[in-house]
């Protein structure tokens, strides 16, 4: 295989994996202690319109993660509370929260962006001199972003 | 007693309230929302004919869900089983053709098989290498719904070869309209049989008293002398041919022909339909109702008011919760008293 083929694929790789690599790590924590989080999926939907959302009003892709963030503890923090608190069937209480996601997510994307695709800001790739420089390691490790 | 109804009224208000806030985000009347969603699914036939359409297969897929949860075996492949289901079905439909009305009942048995042979995998994957089958029927979703992809653009598309769907089936395997001015279908019998029988199966026999042994404590059930591992694959194997049923009624009854997206969303309401009905059988039907109600309204609020059709998920995944808070509270007031 070329070799600029070969970094696209591990660079594109790596770079994909992040998503799933962060909630994987967040359903690690839950699963830790003792619970499962089977909302996971509605959360990271919402966390992905808020980032988008946050993006857009603060012209930051930081400001975009920060809301992202916050509204993923909210509304964990409701799920928390029905699991723990009210000691609802952990399972059941997650695909609600999955529905819920979905609908959050695709109702506010589509009353608030008019539910078009639109640029937004976001990280850019990091450049780190001579490292990033280097053949095949350089972008696939070096050229990320700084989220990675 | 008072208190009870006072904290059970409070959180029907706010399951009503939560939904209404997002109506008036996107500047809307909740009111006159609530009124256009309560209007045409139950009060022009067209609404509710329509409301009825969807309740079909989601009473069928729901029945599957409440026989594998009702023995603790978590089976959220529904949508996976469906499509399996309905695949096969198709895929069998050329060979029934010339059989005259014996050919109804072997293509929805295909439909079962499918969605039989998609749950037994799970089943033996979860008794014999103790795999997760949460984890694993969520991955056979995806497994299905890329087969149904396949399919669709190879070997069972359509002759000319254009569109991603299949052929049409057979006019001989079509369920018959119930009224030429609706889209309500025979399957709607089918549905309501399915739901009776289960209603008598899991209550009289041996094997749903297990199920629900099993599904309370597996070390009781070995103790009784239930062997479990038999039991769960039976049971999944049932609940995958629900599923599958689901998907074969709905292709013969709405779609006849396979397309992108026609189960799209039904595994998820299954679910909560099955759970909101206590996993009881005969009450199913009339949670199946309910969410087409939602679903439906949810699709009339769009074209009328130009409300988002995701919506619909808003309200749904606000019901699932009211209800559990609603159980909770009462759980909490039966430890009191």
């Amino acid at each position: 295989m070329e070799l600029a083929l070969l970094t696209g694929l591990l660079a594109a790789g790596l770079r994909l994996s992040m998503s799933i690599g962060i909630a994987a790590l967040g359903e690690a924590v839950a699963q830790r202690s003792g619970t499962i989080n089977v909302g996971i999926e509605g959360i990271m939907l919402v966390g992905a319109f808020l980032a988008a959302y946050g993006a857009l009003t603060t012209g930051s892709p930081w400001g975009g993660l920060a809301l992202a963030v916050l509204g993923g503890m909210v509304l964990a923090g409701i799920q928390a509370w029905f699991t723990i608190v009210l000691r609802t069937d952990q399972i059941v209480t997650g695909i609600a929260f999955v529905i819920l996601g979905l609908g959050l997510s695709g109702f506010l994307f589509r009353i608030s962006m008019g539910g078009a695709p639109s640029s937004l800001p976001a990280f850019r790739p990091l450049d780190l001199g001579p490292l990033t420089a280097l053949p095949l390691v350089g972008p696939v490790l070096f050229g990320q972003n700084i989220l990675l | 007693m008072s208190g009870l109804a006072l904290r059970q009224g409070a959180i029907l208000a706010l399951a009503l309230l939560v939904p209404s806030l997002f109506v008036m985000l996107a500047g809307k009347d909740p009111v006159a929302t609530w009124g256009v969603l309560l209007g045409y699914t139950l009060g022009s036939w067209d609404g509710f004919s329509d409301v009825l359409v969807r309740a079909i297969p989601l009473t069928l897929l729901g029945l599957g869900v409440a026989v594998a949860f009702r023995g603790g075996i978590f089976n959220i492949g529904g949508e996976g089983q469906l499509i399996a289901g309905a695949v096969l079905a198709v895929a069998a439909s050329p060979l029934l053709q010339g059989l005259g009305w014996f050919a109804l009942p072997l293509y929805l048995l295909a439909g079962m098989l499918g969605g039989a042979a998609a749950g037994g995998v799970v089943g033996w994957l979860r008794t014999r290498y103790s795999a997760n089958e949460i984890i694993v029927t969520i991955l056979m979703n995806y497994v299905f719904l890329q087969l149904l992809t396949w399919v669709i653009r190879g070997p069972l598309q359509e002759p000319m070869g254009f569109l991603p769907r299949s052929f049409v089936i057979g006019d001989g395997l079509k369920l018959g309209l119930l009224d030429a001015g609706s889209r309500l279908h025979a399957g709607l019998f089918v549905a309501v049989a399915a739901a009776v029988v289960l209603q008598v199966f899991l209550t009289r026999s041996a094997f749903g008293f297990g199920l629900d042994v099993i599904g309370r404590s597996a070390e009781v059930a070995r103790y009784a002398g239930i062997r479990p591992a038999r039991l769960v694959v039976l049971g999944l194997l049932l609940s995958g041919a629900l599923g599958g049923l689901a998907g074969a009624v709905e292709i013969a009854g709405v779609f006849h022909r396979l397309e992108d997206n026609f189960a799209a969303g039904l595994g998820l309401s299954a679910i909560a339909v099955a759970l909101m009905a206590g996993l009881r059988p005969a009450l199913i039907p009339f949670t199946a109702i309910l969410f087409g109600i939602f679903h439906v309204g949810s699709g009339a609020l769009q074209r009328q008011l130009s409300l988002p059709f995701p919506l619909v998920w808003i309200v749904q995944g606000v019901v699932i919760l009211a209800f559990l808070a609603a159980r909770a509270v009462q759980a909490q007031h039966g430890r009191r008293s």
